[in-house]
Order: structure tokens, then sequence, then C-alpha cells
């Protein structure tokens, strides 16, 4: 008897083996395994041993169909994954053709880094404020404590209107106007087109976007002003980067400075990027002029505040590696439409 | 500006260790370093040779071959030079050497091989001189280097400009070493002695007092122009400044020292030795040292004689009275004038120098005496025989001094760092200020060097915080407004703007805020709304825009070349003129989106156009209307539309750019366009939420219906009436518009469908067929359609 079994065992497998369509395996798994099949006909002629050798078949007959089962599953997945016995042969298409493409257009790469950044101050509290392009002399100079003989004029060269108004050389114009609004305590960014009499290349443009920020409190301070940049420079970069303020000079601001981050690069050893410096000089800050205060009427005795801006192409160009900053104005979707984005927040 | 600290250790002793980190503390404490120059470096591999002999280059007229003897060998090089011969003793470069960023190599020039270079002045940076080679004292050893030799010893440091404007201090070595001194906490350099024995006779006479504080003049005769010696020499090739004879030398070098620019006049050609510090006359002529002549206004400052005009003041000296190497006896000038009027005349003539660089600063007048004194010592000790004759001070400066409160508590406030005015103090005395401390509060008197930049309290914290050590302040976060942060609805708008129009294929560009004459022209705007650039960059970008249009149209025709289809949009600001206070500025500049479309070979670009405003609206919820216009200028009469909001208000149109305009333009294609003014659809999108509709519990039945129309026939006079016909015709949309055989000229074929819903039970066929019949007959009878037979 046990004989017979390790001989149907055999052929079961080998039928299995066989079998090519889920058909023909279903046919062998009725034949071996089924409700009428050869093997629970042997299992029904146990009872007819002498009763000592029952069990012991009993147990090797269970065996050898829960093998012939397994083997039977492991088939009928080797066979349905197989596309050739799928009998859908005729559908097949080419995978990787695209022919109805769904198409998506282009952010422009200011504006792209503009909300990331507007996103960043934002999550830090920071409000959004806008002004006017076209500036009185009052707003972009003298309330930034730049008086009309002020050297710090000439270093930003300027569009004058014919109407004796001009174009805002920094968004550092819109501080004043924030200030009469209301009371301190104020945080807030104002990002925007800026302007400048200069003549384009590839590292000059007339035309440039600029992130001016402040705080005003009772008691804002240079440690302040420190931790904040340093936030800001680690969200942008996604990581902890070194930072450093060294003195500049910005007539709004006393003290000024010029705020550094370590070359991502070479990481502070020193490289091409960074003129073998080791750091990358990122923006102007320094804590508001109290005459600058005073005309936006806050009392400098009693209220203290930081202010920072920095260069948003400048910025834009680093993250994307862009060397040439015509491209920004240049309108050439060869390359603007290089700048998709899922989406700005 | 470059800084020659073999120079700043006359001055003070710095420490030999520093060299290292020298440029570091200074960016971290006082200025940018931009660059640190090694004079060892910069003259590595050249040495000091002997011509041996010198024989023709078989292939080249100009070129000889040339032996130099440099101790231990024997050196061939190629030289073109007019005045070698053989003896002369010459400053060799050897492979390696770097002149003029280029790295010396062995070459062979015109088949001969050449193993270096015999230099010239300029190509050793100590002149302009390139006529011929630098023929050297024979004295020297042959083989040794060049940089020792002449002591090219020296480490410079080229320090940013920009990062001292407000300090006029700094523009001198003297005023550098007293920052060093106090970086590296060593005793500072002596003060400079401002007193001035005056003596003789000279008539100096300001006029301007306004423009000119104060001028010192002095008379050194029985002079003798000669070449300045080797130490003096050094010192200005190492700052940047060329050698020329000993008096010019002498002015420059005081300024590099001190910071006071001077100048010296020819006495005798000086008239009645009368010196006038006056405003040019308008019109009034001068021929300056670089032989131009010049024009000058009121604005600008002149030294004069009873005559004439002698010098442009503190940006050039005249002609006429020029030092010539006849010159015996000279009037020595140092003089405090006006920052502005040195600023507005420098300007006006473009000529910018290391005088006008410092000029512009404003310096302290208290300089003018030190300077004068140092020169004629100078003077003295170059050409022993002189005589000055005369020293003559016009001052009409104030003595007034700064003083400053300085708090503890302000300094704590301020650098949030732990601070104590005692410790700001000690620092503060390093930089030459008195402190007078009383309790938690000091009262700090400035130098006369630090008064332009030093005014008040927070003044005097920069000084503090840098010398502390900007590094040693813990970063603190400070604790920021608990509102939630705020954001301008139109800033959400223009990203929400930006994200349906590029998930529809279209791409945003940016252009100039000045519309370019050239596309300007072709469209029909008046010049008088635009507000014009008083200094434009160039006289095509002279007009503030009022549409984004004419610098989008010129974007546009650049693509057009390279794409068969082009949806480009911009969200920008456009500027009319109007007269504006101050306050207005902002609410009169307006937020606009225009789109330009095009596609090859297509007559739909109409309304390809259209879906774009379409898909705007209807991602606000937005129910508008489109009102056919003939006369949105510069657009196409037949095939425009203007946006109306429910209110009625204009939001914008949808259209296709005149036919003229783009013959003008030569696009050959048609350009669809939208324009939308964002500050009016601004209201309707921020609401952008509507209530709730339940889905219809109800079957809904369909009705298409085909109807020949005339051809002027919009599509909405239909749905207005059609729509009103019943309460439960729920849906009115095209399906196909039709022109050509069968349809007889003149008319077109209309298909649409209407969706019938009845909310309080379904809809029998029967109902559906009398507002079918309805519609049919309502169409035929007010807007004469007629049902198409198939």
């Amino acid at each position: 008897m046990l004989n017979k079994l390790q001989e149907i065992e055999k052929e079961a497998l080998k039928a299995i083996k066989k079998a090519g369509l889920p058909d023909h395996l279903e046919q062998v798994k009725a034949q071996y395994v089924g409700r009428s099949g050869i093997l629970n006909d042997i299992i029904g002629d146990i009872g007819g041993l002498p009763k000592e050798e029952r069990p012991e078949v009993g147990k090797i007959a269970n065996q050898i169909k829960q093998k012939i089962t397994a083997s039977l599953e492991i088939r009928h997945k080797e066979l349905s994954s197989s596309a050739s016995s799928s009998g859908y042969s005729q559908e097949r298409v080419d995978v990787t053709a695209l022919l109805h493409s769904k198409e998506r257009g282009s952010i422009h790469p200011i504006s792209q880094v503009q909300a990331e950044m507007e996103q960043i101050f934002l999550s830090m509290g920071f409000d959004i404020l806008d002004g006017p392009h076209i500036e009185s002399e009052f707003y972009n100079f003298e309330a930034l404590n730049i008086p009309e003989d002020h050297p710090a004029r000439e270093h930003q060269d300027t569009f004058w209107l014919t109407c004796g108004l001009l174009l805002r050389t920094h968004t550092s114009s819109v501080q004043v106007r924030a200030y009469k609004t209301s009371e301190p305590p104020f945080a807030a960014v104002i990002p925007g087109r800026i302007f400048r009499y200069e003549a384009v290349d590839a590292s000059h443009e007339n035309t440039f976007h600029q992130i001016e920020g402040f705080i005003v409190d009772t008691d804002i301070s240079i440690a302040n002003l420190i931790a904040v940049l340093k936030t800001v420079v680690k969200e942008i970069f996604k990581r902890d980067i070194k930072i450093r303020l060294r003195p500049g000079y910005f007539p709004f601001v006393e003290p000024g400075y010029e705020m550094d981050f370590e070359c991502l690069i070479c990481e502070g050893e020193g490289c091409s990027v960074c003129s073998r410096t080791g750091w990358v000089e990122f923006l102007g800050c320094g804590m508001i002029h109290p005459n600058v205060l005073t005309f936006g009427n806050i009392d400098p005795e009693k209220y203290t505040g930081f202010a920072f801006g920095m260069g948003l192409d400048r910025l834009t160009m680093m993250l994307y590696k862009i060397d040439n900053i015509r491209i920004f104005q240049g309108c050439d979707l060869r390359v603007l439409k290089q700048f998709s984005s899922p989406s700005l927040l | 500006m470059r800084i020659s600290l073999n120079w700043i250790k006359e001055i003070i002793s710095l420490p030999s260790d520093i060299f290292d980190t020298i440029a570091d503390e200074m960016t971290m404490r006082v200025a940018e370093v931009e660059e640190v120059i090694f004079q060892q470096e910069q003259y590595k591999h050249i040495v000091i040779g002997r011509i041996k002999n010198i024989s023709p280059h078989q292939d080249a007229d100009t070129l000889q071959l040339v032996v130099v003897d440099t101790g231990d060998a024997d050196c061939e090089v190629v030289c073109g030079a007019p005045n070698i011969s053989p003896g002369q003793t010459v400053a060799l470069a050897l492979p390696g050497a770097v002149i003029n960023d280029t790295v010396v190599e062995e070459t062979k020039i015109r088949g001969i091989q050449s193993l270096g270079m015999i230099l010239s002045e300029r190509e050793l940076s100590i002149s302009d001189d390139h006529s011929g080679i630098m023929v050297i004292d024979d004295s020297l050893e042959l083989g040794t280097p060049f940089a020792k030799a002449f002591g090219m010893d020296d480490v410079i440091l080229n320090i940013d400009n920009h990062a001292i404007t407000h300090r006029p201090d700094l523009w001198s070595h003297r005023g550098m070493a007293r920052e060093l001194a106090a970086v590296y906490g060593i005793r500072p350099p002596k003060e400079l002695d401002v007193s001035l024995m005056e003596k003789g006779e000279l008539t100096i006479e300001i006029k301007d007092q306004d423009l000119c504080e104060r001028y010192t003049g002095a008379i050194i005769e029985n002079i003798t122009i000669e070449e300045s010696p080797e130490w003096l020499k050094k010192k200005l090739i190492a700052c940047g400044i060329r050698p020329i004879y000993n008096i010019v030398d002498i002015t420059n070098y005081v300024m590099l020292e001190i910071g006071e620019p001077m100048h010296a006049f020819d006495a005798d050609k000086v008239t009645d030795r009368h010196i006038i510090v006056r405003r040019a006359e308008d019109n009034e002529k001068i021929v300056t040292l670089d032989g131009e002549k010049r024009t000058l206004t009121t604005s600008d400052l002149v030294i004069a004689d009873p005559e004439k005009p002698i010098a442009l003041a503190g940006v050039m000296g005249g002609k006429s009275t020029e030092i010539t190497p006849s010159t015996k006896t000279i009037i020595l000038e140092a003089a405090t004038f006006s920052h502005v009027s040195i600023r507005n005349t420098r300007r006006a003539t473009g000529l910018q120098s290391e005088a006008t660089n410092r000029f512009e600063k404003g310096l302290p007048p208290e300089i003018t005496a030190a300077a004068i004194n140092r020169a004629c010592d100078l003077i003295k000790e170059l050409v022993p025989q002189t005589r000055i004759t005369a020293v003559v001070d016009t001052d009409y400066s104030s003595a007034d001094e700064n003083k400053v409160v300085l708090t503890e508590r302000n300094i704590r406030r301020l650098t949030g760092a732990d601070i104590s005015v005692e410790a700001a103090c000690r620092l503060l005395t390093s930089l030459g200020f008195a402190s007078l401390i009383e309790g938690d509060i000091a009262l700090v008197k400035v130098p006369y060097w630090r008064k332009r930049d030093t005014n008040i309290e927070a003044d005097v914290i920069e000084d503090v915080a840098r010398l502390y050590g900007l590094d040693k302040i813990e970063p603190v976060m400070p604790s920021l407004p608990n509102d939630p942060a705020y954001q301008p609805s139109m800033r959400i708008l223009e990203k929400q703007l930006r994200n349906i129009l590029s998930g529809a294929c279209a791409h945003e560009i940016s252009t100039y805020s000045f519309s370019p004459q050239n596309m300007l022209q072709h469209f029909s705007f008046t010049d008088q709304d635009h507000f014009e650039i008083d200094n434009p960059l160039d006289q095509n970008m002279r007009k503030m825009r009022i549409s984004l249009l004419p610098g989008m149209l010129a974007g546009f025709i650049k693509n057009i070349p390279f794409f068969d289809k082009l949806d480009l949009y911009e969200i920008g600001r456009v500027y009319h003129k109007a007269p504006l206070d101050a306050e207005d500025l902002y609410s009169n500049e307006k937020n606009i989106l225009s789109l330009l479309t095009f596609r090859k070979n297509a007559d739909t670009v109409y309304f390809e156009t259209r879906s774009f405003a379409d898909l705007i609206l209807n991602s606000f919820n937005i129910s508008f209307s489109l009102i056919r216009n003939k006369d949105v200028p510069d657009t196409h009469p037949e095939r425009t539309a203007v946006i109306k909001a429910q209110d009625n208000s204009d939001l914008g149109y949808i259209g296709e750019l005149s036919p003229d305009l783009c013959k003008k333009v030569k696009i050959s294609e048609r350009v669809g366009v939208i324009e939308i003014n964002l500050d009016n659809l601004l209201p309707f999108a921020a609401v952008p939420r509507s209530a709730y509709t339940p889905p219809p519990v109800y079957p809904s039945i369909s009705r298409e219906f085909s109807m020949i129309a005339p051809e002027e026939l919009d599509f909405s006079e239909i749905h207005d009436v059609v729509a009103p016909l019943n309460p439960r015709i729920k849906d009115i949309f095209l399906l196909s518009l039709y022109k050509g055989k069968p349809i007889e000229d003149g008319k077109k074929s209309v298909s649409f469908k209407v969706v019938l819903i009845d909310e309080k039970k379904t809809m029998s066929d029967e109902e559906a067929n009398g507002i079918q019949e309805l519609i049919i007959s309502e169409c035929a009878s007010r807007l004469n359609l007629e049902l198409r037979q198939e």
C-alpha cells in the first residue's frame, strides 16, 4: 500500500509539472486530490488494513496529499503569472510609450523660491507684507537714515521717474510704512521686486527680488538676530549650517552686519565657489537704527528691533546652480519650462 | 584698499604669529579682507641675473638669444626687449614663476628653447613701465631671489572698500593699526600730533566755508625733484600706487599713512602765492593734470589764485601749476573739503582717485596739521637742503566733541550678551574712546577721528560688540507675536493662479516693469498714462508699463520659432500715472494676470484661450458672463469678449490680439490673449466656497437640439432665452458649432443639450416633450432658429 502511495505521489507531481494551462491543472487536482480523486479512494481503503498499520499509512497518505496540494498551488501561481498562458497576449501594449501626455506647465523659479521662503517665514510667525514698487524718496532713503548727501545713495544706483518719484532700490522701503500702521511687536517679511540702475550682464540685473525681514519688540537683541537667521538658513537648506556675523555697513541698521554661511560645497575648507574663504556671503542685517524707528513713530527708547535683507535671485541661482541671472527676465521657455513645480503652498 | 603689514609693523608691534589668522580677525571684527597677498609668493621663482652675452635669433629679427648668469648656472632665454645689453643686471623669471596670472614654463620661441623670461617693471608690478626690461643695481648678488634682494617680503591685506564707507579713519595705515592693536589687545599707536606751528607768509582765503572747513598750507623752497628712495617706493608699490618722483610720492605716502590726501603746486606759478578756495563760476574752464579741459559749474569747488583756478579741489590738480623737474619752490596743501562737493565733482568728471575715495567719507579737519607736518619732515629728510619758509592754517572747523551716554542696560539689551559697562569701556579705550563710569552708566567721549560715524549709543555698542566677539554671543530665539501670521490675500491668489495655470500646461514668465518702446509703439496706449524714467538704462526701456502685454509680447515672439504651441502667462504690477501722494502709491499699483496663447496653424486659438479663463474662474466658483466687445484696444474686434462678474463689474477680457498689431510685430499666426484684473477678481476669489447642493433625488432627462442659426448669433443668446423657460431646466450646454455645407451661407448649425430635472417627482416623457416643444418654439420665434432636418 505504501508503495502504491509513493507511486501516486510521483505520478501526481509529474502531472502537475506538465500542466501548461490553469485548466489542465484543475484536472490534475480533481484526479488526485479531489473529493473523488485517487488519494481519497486510497484513504478510504485504509480501514481495510490491519489495525496496527493504519496510523502509519494514514499519516503518510496525508503527508502526500499535503505535498501534492502545495505543488498544485505553486504551479498555479506560476501559470497565472505567466503572460503566455493568460490568453491576453493580443492585448499587449508598449508600456514605455507616452502618447497622451498630461503636460504640466512651469512656475517661474523666482516665484517658486519666493513662495518657499514665504512658507518658511509664515511658519516661524512672520507676517508677509507688501508695498509699492514706485516709491517716494522719503520711504526709500530718508526714512531709512540715508539723507540726501549720504554716500550710501551711490551704492544703490537709482532709477528716477520724471515726476520725482523713484523705483525702490530695496524692499526695506516698506519698513517705515509698516511701522506707521500699528504698534509693536512686529515680525514681518516683505518679498518683492526691486530695481537698480545697473547695466545687465551674466551677474547683474536692473530688476531683481529681495526679502526684507524685521522684528521689533521691547528687547530684541543681536542674540535674537543670530538665532532667527540660523533657523532660516537651516530651513532653506534643510540641515544645520554654521553661520557668522561680521561687521558690515548699512545706514538703516546700527550695528550693521553681513551674514555668511559655511560653504555648502567645501564645508568651510575653502573652494572656488566660496573664493577659498570657506564662507558664502548671504545677506545684510543689523539692529534697526533708532532714527528709522523714530521715522516710523516708534519710540527707540522703548523698542529695539533687527532687520535683514536677502537677495532672492542669488539664492535661486545658488539653489538651481544657475550661472546667468539674465534667464530670470529672459522669457526663454526652453529654459523656464525646466522649472516645473508640484504646487506652491 | 591695500594695507601693508610691514608698514603696520612700524606703527604697532604686531605679534609675529598672526599671519594665518589676521585676515579672519580683520573680517570678523573690523572690515572684510578680500584677499591676502604674500609678496614672497608673488615673486616666487624670480631671481637676480646678469646678461652674459646676446646673439641674434636665427628666425626672428625682433628677438634675441640671451644668456643670463644666475650665479651657479647660465640660463638661455629668448627676449624681445629693445633695451638689453651685456652686463646688465636683470630680474629673471624661471619656470614656475607667475607673471600676469600665467605660469612661466620652458618653452620654444620660434624654434629656440627659452628657459625663462627677463622682466619689465610692469611685469614685476613695480610700475606701469613696459618699454623694456627693468635694469637693476649691479651690486646685487647673482641668484638672489628678487623678493629678498628688493625686500619684497610684505604681506598685503586687500580691504573691501564698501565695508569702510562710514569709517574715514580706516582709510589709512595709522587707522588700521589702531584697530589691529585693539583686536590683538596690544599697545595702541601713539596719537598723532595735530598741533601746528605757524610761520612765514602765505595768503589762504576760504570764500566758501561750507565747502572747505580748513586749509593748511606750507611753502617749501630749494627743493630738487628726483626719484624717491627704495624704502618709500616699496611702500607705495605694496599699496598699489606707482612711484613717480619725490614730492608726489611723499604726498601719497602721507595720505596712505595718515589718511589725508595732499596736493603740491609749483609756487612760482601761483600768482602772488595767494590761495583762494571758492566755488567755480558757471562755465569756468580749467585744464587738469591729465590734459583735459574741463568746464565747471557752481557746484564744483576750486582752488584758485587771484587770476585763475589752479586745481579742482580734492579731485585733480591744474596743469598751469604742475610741478616739473625744474620746480624749485612748492606750496603744499592739506585741506578738509566737503564730502558732498567732492562727490558731485567726482561724479560730474568721472575722476575717481585714492584722494576722492577718502574725501568722500568726510575727513576730520584735525589731521590737516599732522599731514603738513609729516610731509615737511619727509621732504626735509629726503632733500636736506630744502627750507620750509611758511606754514599757514585757515581753520573754520568746529571743535565740538561727541559725547555719548552708554548704559549697561542698553549694552545687554541690544547685544543680548552679558557685557558689563566696565568691560565695554575697556574695549572702547583700546580704540581711543575716553570714558567716565558712574555705576552702570558711562559717559563716553568720542575721539575726533570717529566723530563722523559715532553719534549715538548704538554706534558705540557696535564697537563694543565687534571687539567683544560676535561669535561669543549665544543665539536666543525671540518670542514672536502670538497672532497667527498674516499673508495678504493677493499673495495667496497669485500663488493659487500659478498652481492652476501651470497645472494646465501654461508657463510663467517674468518681464521688466518697463515697457519696451519697440513693442509699445504698436499698441494704442497714450504717452500721458505712463510714468517715465528720467535716467533710463536704454531708450527702449523708458516707460513704466501700464500693461503687461508689450513686454510679454516681446518675450512671446522670441519663443515662436521653437514651439508649435505656447501658453505663456505673467502675474505682475502695472503703474498708471497719476498725481500721487506718498501714501497712495501702493493702492495705485494694480495687479494683472495676462496670458498669451498660440497654436501653430490652428484657428481654435480663441477657444483654447477661453478655456483658460473658464478654468481660472471656475476654480474659484465665480459666475461670470462674456459680453462681446468690439472696442477693447489692440484686440480683434470680432473675437473679443469682456468678462463680467455677477455684479456686472469688469474682471478683464478674453480675445485675440488685433490682426493689425500682429502684422506690425511680424507674427503671422493668431495670438490669443487674456487680461484679468486681479484686484477686481480678488473679492470673488477670496470666498471660493459656495453652499452644498445635495445630489438630485429624481432622475434627469436630457434632450439634444440641432438648430440652424444666423451666423452672428452667439450661444449665450440661446442660453439666455432657454434658461428661464421652465424651472426644471437645470443645465444647457453647447455640443458643437458648424459652418459650411450643407448649411447655407450666413447660417450655422448649433447643437446643444438641455438637462431637465423635476425636484419633486420623476418627470414623465410627456412633460419633457412639452418643454422640448416650448424650447423649439421660443427659439424659433425669438431667435429665428429652425430645427435642423436630418
